[in-house]
């Protein structure tokens, strides 16, 4: 299933007219890092994916179902896309403590033993009757994780989501986001100052460049910290090859330069990402 | 104290909660319009129910009497549909009171909706609630010193309304004649004990009202 971004769109900011360009084609279950200076666009790209700003010029289908085609005047409501969205500031809802609002996102399809899943493994067990306004920033960050992971969406988007974790915290919540993006295969789009944060995780690396949304590689340093079994090796392109490493009784899916990847074979072992557990 | 003494501040409260009530259910899509638009038919809207307040009460009386009277174009429709007269009657007092408290509910709830981040309310979007469920489930519980705000002002502003009052209710004991009616009445006849009588009544019900708008304000701010 194939997610196809075709848009421009400008608006007005404090220092002028802003233009955003992008024209780009995703996989189901890409998880896409998405970079960029302060104030290039990179939130309002995403509110554009979800459909709360509507664009100048714009085609954008998911699949088979047409979310955005501004010359016939479509645009498919939000509340209809099936998305998971991490805000930046957040957007808990005051008036619930923190089940009501992982509850209130979950709607009429709550799955107990996922709710719990997610509970726990984000830390908010003794949480959960708790306001808001009684909440740290790192807390209520993971709420919003746990309030945009829990309907299962189709495509997560996470506008940086980890920016008030602590160090050990946010590997913790990073592997956790990527067990879940590995199993239910959303596809993943994450807004994040610190590209080497999600650059482990990631398969697909965009930024704005000039108003144009880009698709680069990063130069991969990884914190090798484990060590894990080659389980297959898979090329993407001629720069870029995938390895799947078991580890731990997890597989995790490895993007590595094709000349790095060239010296391993399946079986061998490999250290890698910080991310893991 | 005169005999009608707690007939009449009975009818005050319940114009007053009546009126309440009714515009409650009315300003709220009203006000939750106005915060979401930005056209010409909101600035119109926004003068049309700003006017009661500036406009003096006999003003909006006499053309509610013209309006109301057997002949007037309101009168006629509800003395042939409902059977109901609007001059000197309590669905009539009703009806002026609903016009003329309109800005005390519809404003505190417009500027309270107004204050609600929009991230909340795309959030809940992206949660597949539709717009209705976002106001109920989240817009309003989240503004409810506003609304707090808007039904206490809304409650003591009809209680002691008096220029409407004495255009289109009149006088009739147990059926038009209010608190302020009756202070009006008192005063004529130099009943200054019995005037102090309803007006140390109304204080009192505002006091009290406005102590506990005063406490929920207070409380739900804590959030």
């Amino acid at each position: 299933m194939s997610f196809s971004i075709s848009l421009f769109h400008q608006f007005s900011t404090l220092h002028g007219v802003q233009k955003i360009e992008a024209k780009l084609n995703l996989d189901r279950g890409d998880f896409v890092s998405i970079s960029g200076i302060s104030g290039s666009g990179k939130t309002t790209f995403l509110k554009i994916l979800s459909g709360l700003i509507q664009p100048v010029n714009g085609d954008i289908l998911f699949g088979d179902q047409r979310w955005l085609d501004t010359q016939r005047g479509f645009l498919l409501p939000p509340q209809k896309r099936k998305i998971g969205m991490v805000f930046q500031d957040y957007a808990l809802f005051p008036n619930m403590n923190v089940l009501d609002n992982i509850k209130f996102a979950a709607g009429s399809e709550l799955e107990e033993s996922y709710l719990h899943d997610i509970i726990d493994s984000l830390g908010l067990a003794h949480l959960l009757t708790r306001f808001t306004y009684q909440l740290s920033g790192g807390q209520q960050q993971r709420v919003a994780i746990a309030r945009a992971i829990i309907s299962k969406p189709q495509l997560l988007l996470m506008d940086e989501p980890f920016s008030a974790l602590d160090e050990a915290l946010k590997k913790s919540v990073q592997s956790f986001i990527y067990e879940l993006h590995q199993k239910f295969l959303f596809t993943t789009l994450i807004v994040n100052h610190q590209i080497s944060d999600i650059k482990a995780f990631s398969n697909k690396f965009l930024k704005f460049e000039e108003e144009k949304l880009v698709a680069y590689h990063p130069k991969m340093e990884y914190d090798y910290t484990v060590e894990g079994i080659i389980l297959s090796k898979e090329s993407i392109d001629l720069e870029m090859c995938h390895v799947t490493v078991s580890y731990n009784g997890h597989t995790y899916q490895i993007p590595l330069p094709a000349k790095e990847a060239g010296k391993l074979n399946v079986g061998d072992t490999i250290k890698f990402g910080s991310y893991s557990r | 104290m005169e005999e009608n003494f707690l007939e009449t501040i009975f009818l005050t409260l319940k114009l007053a909660s009546v009126t309440t009530l009714i515009l409650f259910f009315l300003s709220v899509p009203v006000a939750f319009y106005l915060s979401r638009s930005h056209g010409f038919l909101k600035s119109f809207l926004e003068i049309i129910i700003t006017l009661p307040l500036v406009l003096p009460p006999t003003v909006i009386g006499f053309y509610l009497l013209l309006l109301f009277s057997p002949g007037g174009s309101i009168g006629i429709i509800f003395n042939q549909l409902f059977d109901v007269k609007l001059i000197f009657s309590f669905p009539g007092l009703v009806f002026g009171s609903v016009i003329y408290s309109l800005p005390f509910m519809v404003q505190p709830i417009y500027a309270g909706l107004e204050k609600i981040p929009v991230q909340l309310i795309e959030a809940s979007y992206l949660m597949g609630k539709s717009k209705w469920e976002t106001l109920f489930k989240v817009q309003l519980p989240n503004c409810m010193p506003a609304v707090y705000t808007a039904l206490a002002l809304t409650f003591t502003h009809t209680m002691g309304e008096f220029g409407i009052v004495l255009m289109i209710g009149g006088n009739i004991p147990g059926e038009t004649r209010l608190a302020s009616m009756a202070i009006y009445d008192s005063v004529e006849s130099l009943n200054y004990q019995q005037a102090n009588h309803y007006a140390l009544i109304l204080i009192a019900i505002t006091l009290v009202l406005l102590g506990l708008v005063h406490l929920w304000r207070k409380k739900a701010y804590k959030r």
